[in-house]
């Protein structure tokens, strides 16, 4: 219970701090819009005029599940990275607060923030696409992502664990988004790739993820398709695991509990 | 130390700092260095999905890297426009302006980095591109594409200044920076012209950045849209007015930072 | 000629009060309300006031480095609006201790950096910056990144990169604040040492016990207003603050007085006055204590702090 009041103050007062910031919220949803006419702009280019809608929509929706993923997987290195230069995790801990309630928090925070900007930008396309019949599909997407992001947290909590370690996020979470985006066919179907790296985009979560939801958008989605989720789950749990390694040897390395 | 000499070293401090700080950051390098490759990856086929046949084209493929060779040229120099917003957040700025120094030279310490950041990703860019999709780099006027980089990093240099004046007191100038880093290349010349069709083309010539970006892609492919000459005149004209505009820009931050007694809004 | 002049400077900001999430109002805030001031040449001067008195629209303003509204300021004889370029020349300033500099350079690398950008040449912005770093105590920790520095290393840091340019006129705000008592002591002794070389030295302080101990001149400064001036003895004889003077009487018994009488340290009885004139009651307690044949032990006068005069001031 104590935990889940913690977590709730954490999420809320994150959540407060986002609020006031109303140009990172626009920028999240404009973002993938931007990201997907310029392409779709190029395509067009390209093509003599022969890119469909149905293309742009494609990487719509994966450019914004990207963005939600990419976020998801570095949350907690950038809540380290922000509560150490501020000093505010150290009054976060000194709480105190079991470390895992507050990454868990950030995550949290992050996944609420995301989903928020996702159903705009997916009701936006969806309506333009294939007309406002298809807006309920919209709420399918949602429960599939609370499902299917689950494993990501898990990935969350590797890079916030290296984080303690190297002290500064960026060189990590910009890897791994580089990593991420390529080989998770977010804007482009994984076939186009070289066959290792299709293989290491199999692996990952984000491609069933990000086919799943667009699946479920176009109304074409099939429930055996949860099953690799499943299995994904695993990311989840060795996540936690390497957390608390993680955690345990930075406690004995430093001599200090979080 | 005369007026001139104090500039000099003015100038030579704001650049042996920015390589000494660039130096510290090894594991960003490194970093950069893996990631270039999936990030070219990504852009690339991000575009090429709506037609994926281009991808046997050695025409195509070739303007297609000098495209993303130029996005990393704007984009390096957009982020240093970050450099300023930071700088007065630290409190650096407020000393900088005390010591008699400029704006303008303060953002050469950062500056010296997106030099860096082109000679080192841009080299990098072809070898992946030459690597990963086996596309035979060429360069159909290289003197021409010698002026073009010159001509581009100039223009960028003066234009990042002038945009770090506009951004010094936003607290998140980066959402600003990350959304134009893609606009301005991509609707100003990045994708070869010759393979828009033709009302894009003549709309895109509109862009003032069109006269700095188009150069270097057309020097790679031998495709200028219009005269060479006419292009870089232009192009010159254009470097010279951004320059004047971020002089009064810079000039008009100071005053408003005078005002309020902060760089900052917040 | 004074090394700083001010007269009637004013400064007001407006700003925007949040009252809820929709709901915002303006609001003008009087940073400065018609100030004027003098400092001499080589003296310590220091502002004090309760926080968002203006002591640092002050400092700003004088430093170049905010525009007043209305009035004038001169430091070194120059107009720092007109002639900003020449008073940046002449002074050194420490805003905020603790910002201010690359994290990833050392701090001899940030000094020789700002010393050029004064410029210095390479050569002697060095050996400038060694000179500064071993007088404010910092020596070999020069060598090490700034983000690795303490609260107090950064304060020495800053009040090197302060005199690096050898200015005439140090502006420092809040100079020793967070730092504990043996780096605040070696602050202490430098702003002395500076002053005795003829430096001016305009300082902003909270902590009243370092402002009588190293000020000349001491300003209260009162919703932008300077609401007492003089040196802090002068301040304490103007607001007539009380002295209490304490005569011990070497005797087992409370001795025979109309005064009150309170238990000492050593178990003997203490008289004790309050008084604005401690010289002559102190005289009149003793005699008045030998014509009844006591023995005088320990005598004491306790002077009023100037956190009291701060007090008086405040709350008048």
């Amino acid at each position: 219970m104590r935990a889940l009041n913690q977590l709730a103050g954490i999420v809320e007062a994150e959540l407060r701090a986002l609020a006031r910031e109303a140009g990172v919220f626009i920028f999240v949803v404009f973002f993938p819009f931007m990201f997907s006419l310029l392409t779709y702009g190029a395509g067009q280019a390209l093509t003599g005029g022969e890119a469909s809608p149905t293309q742009w929509f494609y990487q719509l929706i994966g450019f914004t599940i990207m963005m939600i993923a990419l976020t998801m997987s570095s949350s907690s290195a950038w809540y380290f990275r922000r509560g150490m230069m501020t000093g505010r995790l150290e009054y976060i801990f000194a709480a105190p607060v079991s470390p895992l309630t507050a990454v868990l928090s950030s995550a949290l925070t992050s996944v609420i923030f995301n989903i928020a900007s996702f159903i705009v930008v997916a009701a936006i396309g969806v309506i333009a696409v294939y007309g406002p019949y298809y807006l309920v599909n919209v709420i399918g997407v949602i429960l599939f992502l609370a499902l299917a992001l689950l494993p990501v947290i898990g990935f969350n909590l590797l890079v916030g664990i290296l984080t303690i370690f190297f002290r500064e996020p960026e060189p990590v979470t910009n890897l791994i988004n580089a990593v991420v985006s390529s080989v998770s066919g977010f804007t482009y179907p994984i076939i186009l790739l070289p066959n290792f790296l299709q293989i290491l985009g199999q692996v990952m979560p984000y491609s069933h993820i990000v086919n799943g939801a667009r699946d479920i958008l176009a109304g074409s989605f099939k429930y055996v398709q949860l099953s690799p989720h499943l299995f994904l789950l695993g990311y989840l749990i060795i996540g936690l695991i390497v957390f608390r390694v993680g955690e345990i040897t930075y406690v004995r390395k430093s001599g200090v509990h979080w | 130390m005369s007026g001139r000499a104090a500039f000099i070293g003015r100038v030579a401090a704001e650049l042996e700092k920015g390589l000494i700080i660039y130096s510290r950051y090894r594991i960003w390098l490194l970093s950069d260095l893996i990631s270039w490759p999936f990030w070219t990856i990504f852009f690339f086929l991000s575009f090429l999905m709506y037609s994926p046949s281009l991808l046997s084209s050695q025409y195509h493929l070739n303007a297609f890297t000098w495209s993303f060779f130029t996005f990393i040229l704007v984009s390096s120099f957009m982020w240093a426009s970050n450099f300023l917003a930071t700088s007065a957040q630290e409190g650096i700025l407020e000393y900088v302006i005390m010591t008699g120094s400029s704006i303008r030279e303060h953002m050469l310490g950062r500056s010296v980095v997106s030099f860096i950041d082109l000679a080192v990703g841009g080299p990098v860019l072809l070898l992946i591109s030459a690597a990963g999709f086996g596309t035979k780099i060429s360069v159909a006027y290289p003197h021409l594409m010698l002026v073009s980089l010159v001509l581009a990093s100039a223009f960028f240099y003066f234009f990042s200044s002038m945009l770090a004046a506009l951004l010094v007191s936003l607290r998140s100038p980066w959402i600003i920076i990350n959304v134009a880093q893609f606009i301005i290349p991509f609707t100003s010349g990045a994708i070869p012209v010759e393979v828009l069709p033709p009302e894009i083309r003549s709309t895109i010539t509109y862009s003032p950045f069109f006269y700095v970006i188009h150069p270097i892609v057309a020097s790679a492919t031998g495709q200028y849209f219009m005269p060479p000459v006419l292009v870089f005149m232009v192009g010159g004209i254009l470097c010279l007015a951004i320059y004047l505009a971020s002089r009064v820009l810079e000039d008009a931050l100071l005053r408003r930072a005078l005002r309020h007694g902060k760089f900052t809004l917040f | 000629m004074s090394a700083i002049a001010c007269e009637d400077l004013k400064k007001y900001y407006r700003v925007k009060v949040r009252r809820s999430f929709f709901n915002r109002i303006d609001s003008v805030i009087k940073a400065l309300d018609g100030v004027s001031l003098e400092v001499e040449k080589g003296v310590v001067f220091s502002l004090v006031g309760p926080n968002g008195a203006g002591k640092t629209t002050m400092v700003k303003i004088l430093s170049t480095l905010l525009l007043p509204d209305a009035g004038w300021a001169q430091v070194g004889g120059y107009d720092v609006v007109r002639q900003a370029g020449r008073v940046r020349r002449i002074i050194g300033l420490v805003l905020a201790p603790d910002k201010g500099f690359y994290a990833r350079l050392t701090g001899l690398e940030n000094l020789v950096y700002y010393g050029r950008l004064y410029g210095l040449s390479k050569g002697e912005a060095t050996r400038k910056a060694k000179e500064l770093l071993e007088l404010t105590g910092l020596g070999e920790d020069g060598m090490r990144l700034f983000e690795e520095y303490s609260l107090g290393m950064r304060a020495k840091l800053s009040i090197a990169k302060a005199l690096i340019n050898d200015p005439e006129i140090v502006f420092l705000d809040e100079p020793t604040i967070g730092l504990d008592p043996l780096s605040a002591r070696r602050i202490r002794n430098l702003i002395k040492d500076l002053a005795a070389k003829g430096m001016t030295i305009f300082m902003t302080s909270h902590n009243m016990w370092e402002v009588e101990n190293l000020s000349n001149t001491v300003a209260v400064l009162k919703s932008g207003k300077v609401v007492a001036k003089g040196s802090p003895s002068e301040l304490k004889e103007r607001l007539k603050l009380t002295y209490r003077v304490e005569v011990e009487v070497i005797s087992e018994k409370t001795p025979d007085t109309s005064l009150p009488v309170i238990t000492g340290e050593r178990g003997y009885p203490v008289v004790t006055v309050t008084t604005d004139k401690p010289s002559e009651d102190l005289v009149k307690v003793i005699d008045e204590m030998r014509s009844k044949g006591y023995s005088i032990g320990m005598v004491r006068v306790q002077e009023p702090s100037l956190e009291e005069v701060l007090t008086q001031v405040l709350s008048s």
